[in-house]
């Protein structure tokens, strides 16, 4: 699963721009309201406690559905590479806008409706003194997402896990909150210099999601073009002398597989994915792959074999079996977690 | 009612929802903020609102705008 430390971080370099610009002024106006009443900052806090709190109950659930969404669309492997690799473009593209680098890349956003904005600004200007308006605010700022947290959206829906997605939004939108609260409370803004270096920090984290989710996607075609593909690669020059046969003493090799009467066990865990990462096997009969989880939580218990169609889900302690029909010698099966993270392969001879 | 053009240079798409608030000054009748294209249109009531105040209020609000 995708960083959280990072979906976090990126939530504390974009509390104060575009989520506090638009969000925060709308906050604003509700507090205004208090100007003349006494305690004020008590009132302050409490108001843009509800608020915040609001925004991150709604927020996660979004990211639930968001999530669940994906699980009930049921993608096809190859419909999931396609979607990890527009999310990846999609996030790279926010970056360079973020940057700044060029006008075309301002392109790379999704815009709510006018009526949506224009509601939500009127509905800030609400004169009743209660704590249901900033609630409301709060919650309807879904809405109205900033570019950042529209990537963070996408990348929630891509996990087609909807407590993943869940967590994701929850990090993304906590990590908002700290600036978010000082910003309106001491109601300043960010000077155009720190906003300036607060963009450039956000936008480095929002390009290296976007390379994460595009290697993702190309691992999940069975690219050549990948990082691990070119990683597997260089492994694959060291398995030259592996063993083949039960009947020959095996080669101890860190990344090679022990292979016995056509059948391998492939050990799967939350740190290294697939272990080996490169197996040898016989060619011209079915091949029994026993992967083996001991609490492995991580992505890459849903394992993916694209070019045969298969796609399973393992159980987070136990040995399941696939059989992996009869391939020609030569054959190279390539096989990943359902991100595209983790990935492995198994040559035929 | 005068109908006017404007530069404004945009961080972000947020900026646009923020512009376009600028339709709850007395004498603005409508605002069309466009992030992708850095352009502002404003529909203004002359005798209500003059367009040296309309400018005012965009540069106050940390926006640099042109003709």
């Amino acid at each position: 699963m995708t960083n959280l430390g990072i979906i976090f971080l990126t939530g504390v370099t974009t509390g104060g721009l575009s989520c506090m610009a638009v969000q925060g002024g709308l906050l604003a106006g509700t507090l205004a309201q208090q100007v003349e009443k006494k305690e004020i900052k008590q009132r302050a806090v409490g108001t843009i406690t509800i608020f915040l709190v609001a925004k991150l109950i709604a927020y996660t659930i979004l990211g639930f559905l968001l999530g669940w969404l994906g699980t009930i669309l049921q993608l096809s492997p190859t419909m999931r590479a396609y979607l990890q690799l527009f999310i990846g473009i999609f996030l790279i593209g926010t970056a360079l806008r973020l940057f700044n680098v060029h006008p075309i890349f301002r392109h790379f956003i999704i815009e709510p409706p006018k009526v949506i904005t224009k509601y939500i600004r009127k509905l800030a200007k609400n004169r009743d003194d209660d704590l249901a308006t900033p609630a409301f605010l709060g919650a309807l700022t879904i809405f109205i997402p900033c570019g950042v947290t529209q990537a963070m959206l996408l990348l929630a829906m891509a996990t087609g896990n909807p407590f993943q997605a869940a967590l994701i939004m929850f990090a993304f939108v906590l990590g908002t909150s700290p600036i978010f609260f000082g910003l309106v409370y001491m109601a300043t803004r960010l000077g155009e210099k720190l906003q300036g270096q607060f963009l450039k920090v956000a936008a480095v984290v929002v390009l290296i999601l976007g390379l994460i989710s595009l290697e993702g996607g190309l691992n999940l075609m069975g690219s050549p073009i990948s990082y691990a593909a070119f990683s597997a690669w260089l492994n694959q020059d060291d398995s030259a002398n592996s063993a083949l046969v039960a009947t020959t003493s095996p080669t101890q090799s860190q990344n090679q597989s022990v292979e016995t009467e056509n059948a391998i066990t492939i050990k799967v865990d939350d740190s290294d994915g697939y272990t080996p990462a490169v197996a040898q096997a016989r060619a011209a009969q079915p091949l029994t792959v026993t992967f083996t989880t001991n609490g492995t939580r991580s992505c890459a218990r849903s394992v993916v074999f694209r070019t045969l169609g298969l796609q399973k889900v393992l159980p987070e302690s136990g040995n399941t079996q696939i059989t992996i029909p009869s391939q020609p010698s030569g054959t190279t099966v390539k096989y990943t977690c359902s991100m595209g993270m983790y990935r492995g392969q198994i040559n035929f001879n | 009612m005068q109908t006017r053009n404007y530069k404004v240079v945009m961080r972000c798409s947020s900026c646009a929802m923020i512009l376009e608030g600028l339709e709850d000054l007395s004498g603005i009748e409508k605002v069309i903020a466009n992030y992708k294209k850095e352009q502002l249109e404003i529909v203004f009531d002359e005798t209500m609102i003059a367009e040296v105040d309309i400018l005012e209020a965009i540069e106050k609000g940390g926006y640099q705008v042109s003709p």
